[in-house]
């Protein structure tokens, strides 16, 4: 196809008097002002927040990826994935479409006049033309996606409070915006392609614009109108058209159209291992956050980038629990708390809840004291979230404010007081920290006064927790048997501090680290293992340590392999629990999944498993704390998953003391004990140990 | 209104305790020292009293262990607004003796109200609220579970046994012995004791032992004896009832 480039274009204004084209250029000022007025605001309130250095090349080509290929979006969600993907691809190829006709038509022709260096004609204009119909097509058909998913409305999409009862609050607005921003979008791609349409027909179809697939397609069909009727069709649309869309550009900023900006600078700026490495207390005089103005700036972007998407809302085990904590809602009224304090009008009127638009304290006031406590830390919700938002360090902080408070919930103050004592949330002496060791047949190095290759770091359940120490004394067994040279702390060890921190304790923690810096630094060894996950994470990610921090499914995995391990074969099915701190906070899914196939079990995988598994509820400090007010407990929930998977999957098997403190009691207040038997990934390979001879004779 | 409150470090129950030699004390060689917890009762009621009233707290601990300083520095941080540590290295008092330092220390300081855990782990009966009252000629009133700020004094209430309370309007000044505040006692945060810590300020004066007074002397203490467990009776009431006779007649006291 050649055509001469003078006759392959169109006339922008076709038509239009100056006195039409003066009142368009006033309005899309306007518009621009208005979207810039919001903008600024914007701007203005995340200027509030405490500076953090977020960004980095690395960090900006990161958010970038993420933005181009839309996988955060389309995680766990593939329908929702491609329809964001075509309306997200559709709206940057429309948005490049339209700043092409204002640098051609207004930058070079009427601010340059220079109608010569025109380009938007001839080839250029023919793909020019193609690419806009193709994505604009592809952008209707995702808006239709989304519109007809939320007909059906999704549970996630379920805007209901978990700690309001229904006339209590009024979250109209938020659906109201929903549709709004929904209905402008489908109102712009359809108005688009009516009123190429119509102006084609009005031009008589030059052959060219058949590029223009779906504008061809309503001018056929409009063509008996006759050309004139088309013309006025077209100005009538063009019009209607474009009033939307400077519409549109003017109410970005004031609605939930804004995470079309916030959502690329959250991903730019977003710190996923925030959670693992807590942030350090920024005024040391005043823990935790108080007011606007402690949050991070990141913090308070990251809360515009909310889309109410609901995902952290669903994965939460919170949540679902019936306890009064959604991390969606959190972020939510944090939001609502912001822009009332930074005086952000929103068209839509979903501002502060009146209560929250009060409150002196964000800690206990804007969101309330067992919202936070409820919280397990299991990093579930930031895991799923597609914009990158930190939910979990965000409510680390506040519970500082609230510890600095003196505002602690009984059964974690008992567990402070304990821990501040003993170094154990079990009231018990440091003395008796070892005593699990007395059950064994030989003798464990003291590594305070002989070298090891493994420190073992074996934890506070591990040791105090009559049913962990049994699992203890077996991995002692193993450890030993496989003649790896390891020792142990004895009562030197204190708690590591990793839910301390997390529970908001911040000089606890740093007491408990600083005494454990100082027995590790006289004891000689090359890396350490330890048994409890949580331990694993702050040992890992927060302790000054320079060496390899390492589970120990991640050593007996390497035993087996190397053959110092050698184990027989069980008959049966098992499942799989990923301890959080194991899985989503130092991402070790396969070695315990080695571990139990080595063992001849078939391993059978729950629906929520790896990343996406679900918490046992004891995180976070929830394990010192009362749980008797929950619907139903998240350790209990999740045994009937388990036990939905089938009567032939006999073990759970779990890899952290906790877990199989919280598991053991579950199965049998579920009244499962008889069909499911929880036991420690230990404990099987010790089981496959003992049939070792039955299979080799 | 000024209000002091006796702060006393007991030995940690935690840890494993051991008889000295002699066998008629605990080995107090490597014991921990806690705060007796009838007196942080005492402090929490004198801290929700200063909340309503605005008094001035002082508190007040003689130096009979090493972790003074820490128990005092945690009650400024929690909101007290003096702490004094009366003498060091004193050893182990008895209740007399202790009331005599503290009623010695308080003479001049005429607080309105003084308030102390009605008893502590470490002393065999509740007296050093009352050897202080008697002391300073005060009114006192022990078993306190609670108290009210009114015109001219305070309200309080003092539990009996069998669930009976009777309240009290105590003219002041007077003493009190806590059986227990009105909520629990606050957490306070390690970083807010640490600050205290850094911030020092803690009054020290000289004081010495007195000598040990005639009284109720200790002849002799003992670890508990374990005895063999329990019997668990099974079957309805008229089977326990009749197992419990059977039990009683073996034991020949019935």
């Amino acid at each position: 196809m050649a055509w001469a480039a003078e006759d392959v274009g169109r006339e922008v204004f076709l038509g239009f008097s100056a006195v039409s084209i003066g009142l368009f250029y006033g309005l899309a000022a306007l518009a621009i002002a208005t979207f810039l007025g919001g903008f600024f605001l914007r701007a203005r309130k995340y200027g509030r927040g405490r500076k953090v250095g977020r960004v980095t090349l690395r960090s900006i080509l990161s958010g970038l990826e993420k933005v181009a290929t839309q996988r955060t979006v389309a995680k766990g969600d593939p329908y929702v994935g491609v329809a964001h993907f075509l309306v997200f691809w559709g709206f940057v190829v429309l948005l490049i479409g339209t700043t092409i006709i204002a640098i051609d038509e207004d930058v070079i022709r009427v601010i340059l006049g220079k109608p010569e260096w025109q380009f938007w004609k001839g080839t250029f204009y023919v793909v020019y033309a193609l690419a806009m119909d193709l994505f604009g097509i592809g952008f209707v058909v995702g808006v239709l996606m989304l519109a007809f998913r939320r007909r059906r409305r999704p549970a996630r999409l379920d805007y209901r409070r978990v700690d309001l009862g229904e006339g209590d609050y009024d979250r109209s607005g938020y659906s109201l915006d929903d549709k709004v921003f929904l209905g402008l979008l489908l109102f712009l791609g359809v108005s688009g392609f009516l009123l190429e349409g119509f102006r084609i027909a009005a031009v008589d179809f030059p052959p060219f614009e058949k590029v223009s697939v779906a504008g061809w397609l309503v001018g056929t069909i409009t063509a008996g109108w006759g050309p004139v009727a088309n013309d006025w069709a077209r100005l009538a649309t063009w019009w209607v058209h474009g009033l939307a869309a400077l519409g549109f550009v003017a109410y970005i900023p004031y609605s939930k159209a804004m995470h079309i900006v916030d959502d690329v600078v959250a991903l730019m700026v977003t710190d996923e291992d925030s959670a693992k490495a807590l942030p350090p207390v920024a005024d040391p005089t005043r823990p935790g956050y108080v007011s606007l103005d402690s949050f991070a700036w990141v913090e308070l972007l990251e809360m515009d980038a909310c889309t109410k998407c609901g995902r952290c809302h669903e994965v939460c085990p919170a949540r679902a629990s019936g306890a009064p904590l959604s991390p969606r809602d959190l972020i939510l009224d944090l939001r609502e708390y912001a822009d009332a304090t930074a005086d952000i009008p929103l068209w839509y009127g979903t501002g502060a809840e009146p209560a929250h638009r009060d409150a002196t304290e964000v800690a206990g006031g804007v969101i309330g004291t067992d919202t936070l406590w409820a919280c397990t830390t299991c990093m579930a919700c930031m895991a799923v979230c597609p914009v990158g938002i930190e939910h979990v360090p965000t409510i680390v902080q506040l519970r500082r404010r609230l510890v600095d408070l003196g505002d602690v919930e009984p059964g974690l103050q008992k567990a402070f007081q304990a821990l501040g004592r003993g170094g154990n949330s079990f009231g018990k002496s440091a003395k008796q920290r070892p005593r699990w060791t007395k059950g064994l047949d030989f003798e464990i190095t003291d590594v305070r006064a002989e070298p090891v290759e493994y420190l073992w770091f074996v934890g506070d359940y591990a040791s105090f927790d009559p049913r962990a120490a049994e699992v203890t004394q077996t991995v002692a067994r193993l450890l030993h048997d496989a003649g790896v040279s390891f020792g142990i702390g004895y009562e030197s060890e204190r708690n590591a501090g990793n839910d301390v921190r997390r529970a908001g304790e911040e000089g606890l923690f740093e007491l408990l680290r600083d005494h454990n810096l100082e027995w590790l630094r006289e004891a000689q060894f090359s890396r350490i293992v330890t048994t409890d996950p949580h331990s694993l994470n702050t040992l890992r990610h927060e302790y000054p340590l320079d060496v390899e921090v390492i589970h120990y499914t991640q050593l007996l995995d390497a035993l087996v392999t190397s053959g110092a391990l050698r184990l027989g074969r069980l008959e049966g099915k098992a499942t799989y629990h990923d301890p959080c701190y194991l899985g989503r906070y130092v991402e070790e899914f396969d070695a315990p999944r080695n571990l139990i196939r080595a063992t001849g079990l078939e391993l059978v995988e729950m629906g929520r498993c790896r990343e996406n598994s679900f918490c046992c509820g004891a995180g976070g400090g929830r394990i010192w704390m009362d749980d008797t007010g929950l619907e139903e407990r998240p350790a209990e929930n999740r045994i009937r998953e388990a036990v939905a998977l089938g009567d032939d999957v006999r073990f759970f098997v779990v890899a952290c003391p906790k877990d199989m403190v919280m598991y053991s009691d579950a199965v049998k207040t579920t009244g499962y004990e008889d069909r499911l038997e929880v036991v420690d990934i230990a404990q099987l390979l010790e089981r496959a140990r003992a049939t070792v001879g039955a299979a080799v004779g | 209104m000024k209000i002091a409150v006796l702060l006393r470090p007991v030995p940690d129950p935690v840890e494993e305790l051991e008889l000295s030699d002699d066998g008629t004390d605990l080995d107090r060689d490597f014991l921990g020292y806690v705060l007796n917890e009838f007196d942080d009762h005492a402090l929490e009621e004198a801290l929700l009293l200063k909340d309503e009233t605005g008094a001035e707290v002082s508190v007040w601990a003689l130096g009979t262990a090493d972790e003074v300083d820490q128990i005092l520095y945690t009650a400024l941080a929690k909101g007290a607004d003096r702490a004094c540590k009366l003498g060091d290295d004193l050893g182990a008092l008895d209740s007399r003796a202790q009331a005599t330092l503290f009623a010695d220390a308080l003479g001049d300081e005429a607080p309105d109200l003084i308030l102390t855990g009605v008893q502590a782990a470490d002393e065999l009966v509740g007296q050093v609220a009352v050897l202080v009252a008697s002391a300073l000629d005060l009114p006192h009133v022990e078993v306190v579970v609670g108290t009210e700020p009114v015109d001219g004094g305070i309200r309080v209430t003092k539990e009996f046994w069998g669930g009976i309370t009777g309240d009290y309007q105590v003219a002041l000044p007077a003493v009190l012995g806590i059986q227990a505040a009105r909520e629990a006692p606050r957490y306070v945060a390690v970083s807010r004791v640490r600050q205290a810590q850094q911030e020092g300020n803690l009054e020290e004066r000289d004081v010495t032992a007195p000598e040990p007074a005639p009284g109720v002397k200790v002849v002799e203490m003992r670890i508990p004896e374990a005895g063999e467990g329990a019997e668990m009776i099974e079957g309805d009431e008229a089977a326990a009832a009749d197992a419990i006779v059977e039990i009683l007649r073996r034991a020949g006291v019935a």
